[in-house]
């Protein structure tokens, strides 16, 4: 069986090798780093005691595009993980979905062409600049973001203590009692 | 007779499988071009749907004008509010775990459902109230969600205004505006005559701002039917997690019923986006008796009724 010997049996081999490789860095594993995807005034960008929302005491607060090491440990919708919050190490629990594993890349999501076509949306990152490049072109959207502007921040110091970064763990605060005063938990 | 049979010269072969060859090589190169270019518009990040959702905000409350928050009574409102959605969101979140038993209400692909599980708000949902007698609420995509004194005029006590927001949190939670958005990207429909007035110039900032606007008007005319039957599945199972009465929904529902008699509503042009109200009533009846839902024991003792309803009615009455 010459073609036996002939077939390239150690470059087969080194690829499925690749391949495995490729596989098993694509998922989740302990001591992987991963970022925070949302704001730091979501109310899910907080490290919790234990998974249970009413009960677990908030540990740390998270921003965005924070760097987390996963640990070895999930429960339901979290996972356990280590991050440096105020200059300290900390260990909690996290929503898995606030996290991935690339920074933002927050670059501009809508091409410069200027052609209203279906590829015009499909660039880069709608973002704060897009944002200010749409207020240049329109004095109605401009006037209008004003009042979402000023509506952000009323709500903000209502709900969360700060009109620009409302405290996630103050809100958390807010709902329990909201919730036990209308008896809806214990 | 012998046929002849020319064989075929080796460099014309090479040439027609090289022009295949480019040809097929750019059919796959646009292929892969549109799957990473519907990838990305699949994928929006949550502070890319968010300023999607600020935008499409801010032609809403150019429509009807937001309550200024500037009084202890405006504040108590947006407080309760804000405090009341982010309560069902977090008791409600095995029933979003389940939203695939939501009925067959919508068609999700598996990519679809798993964007749902992992939906994440870039700052939580964020509750404005409208000052318009009209009765509306809008769930925008990134977690704005807009509700008119009018339609919380109409609401008669905690329960019912819980059923409200849970319906619209619910088209928050169900991805429902992006999933509009995803397939209004897809079918190029991106312009309306108002983002034409809104915005004349070209580039990132006006196309962006068209985008909005027409996002926003699209809104205006309601989820179809599919998502109202769903938000209202998700809404009245959340009012049950969350230890409100789920009979609430029905109770809302029949209220708007009777609202669109007494407006003379035309129900060609309601009908053109939204279900009967009359058969959205029934499924919810038939949700509750099958699934056997109603609030906790200890939440709807009258002693729990009575807190409930005094700090509704300080609030908006």
């Amino acid at each position: 069986m010459v073609w036996r010997k002939k077939f390239p049996w150690r470059r087969l081999l080194a690829l499925l090798l690749v391949a495995l490789a490729l596989t098993f860095a694509s998922t989740f594993v302990q001591g992987e780093t991963m970022y925070v995807k949302v704001n730091s005034s979501s109310p899910d960008a907080v490290i919790q005691s234990s998974t249970d929302e009413w009960d677990a005491e908030l540990v740390g607060k998270l921003i965005q595009n924070q760097p987390v090491e996963m640990l070895d440990k999930t429960d339901g919708e979290y996972v356990m993980i280590r991050a440096t919050v105020e200059g300290k190490e900390v260990e909690g629990w996290v929503k898995k979905i606030i996290l991935q594993k690339k920074p933002l890349e927050n670059q501009p999501r809508v091409s410069e062409s200027g052609a209203v076509d279906t590829a015009s949306f499909a660039g880069n990152g709608y973002n704060e600049a897009v944002e200010s490049d749409m207020k240049k072109n329109s004095d109605e959207m401009q006037k209008a973001l004003a009042q979402v502007d000023q509506f952000e921040a009323g709500r903000n110091r209502v709900f969360g203590g700060d009109p620009k970064e409302p405290d996630p763990a103050a809100q958390r605060t807010q709902v329990k009692k909201f919730a036990k005063d209308g008896k809806l938990i214990q | 007779m012998k046929i002849k049979v020319r064989k075929p010269r080796f460099m014309s072969v090479l040439l027609v499988a090289c022009l295949a060859g480019c040809s097929l090589l750019n059919k796959v190169a646009e292929s892969v071009n549109a799957l990473e270019e519907m990838k990305v518009v699949d994928n929006l990040e949550p502070s890319e749907q968010y300023y999607l959702g600020r935008g499409v905000s801010a032609v809403i409350v150019d429509r009807y004008k937001p309550i200024e928050i500037k009084d202890q009574r405006s504040e108590r409102q947006i407080q309760y509010l804000n405090e009341m959605s982010g309560f069902i969101e977090i008791a409600a979140k095995d029933v979003t775990r389940s939203a695939r038993k939501l009925g067959d209400y919508t068609d999700r692909s598996f990519d679809e459902q798993e964007r749902v599980y992992n939906l994440a708000l870039y700052k939580g949902i964020q509750v404005g109230v409208l000052d318009s007698d009209e009765v509306a609420a809008y769930a925008t995509p990134g977690g704005f969600l807009w509700i008119s004194r009018g339609l919380i005029n109409m609401c008669n006590n905690e329960d019912e205004l819980a059923a409200v927001v849970a319906h619209e949190t619910a088209h928050i939670i169900l991805d429902h505006g992006m999933a509009n958005y995803r397939r209004a990207h897809k079918q190029s429909i991106i312009t309306s005559t108002l983002s034409e007035t809104w915005f004349s110039g070209s580039g990132v900032g006006a196309n962006f701002g068209r985008l909005c606007v027409t996002l926003s008007e699209d809104l205006f005319n309601g989820y179809n039917p599919g998502q109202e039957f769903e938000a209202d599945n998700w809404g009245t199972r959340a009012l049950a997690a969350s230890g409100y009465a789920p009979d609430a929904m029905v109770a809302m529902l029949k209220r708007i019923e009777q609202h669109e008699k007494d407006h003379k509503v035309d129900p060609e042009a309601y009908l053109a986006h939204h279900p009967p109200i009359g058969e959205r009533i029934k499924a919810v009846q038939d949700l509750i008796k099958q699934e056997n839902l109603k609030g906790n024991t200890g939440t709807m003792t009258p002693d729990a009724i009575q807190a409930r309803n005094k700090r509704f009615e300080a609030a908006f009455k």
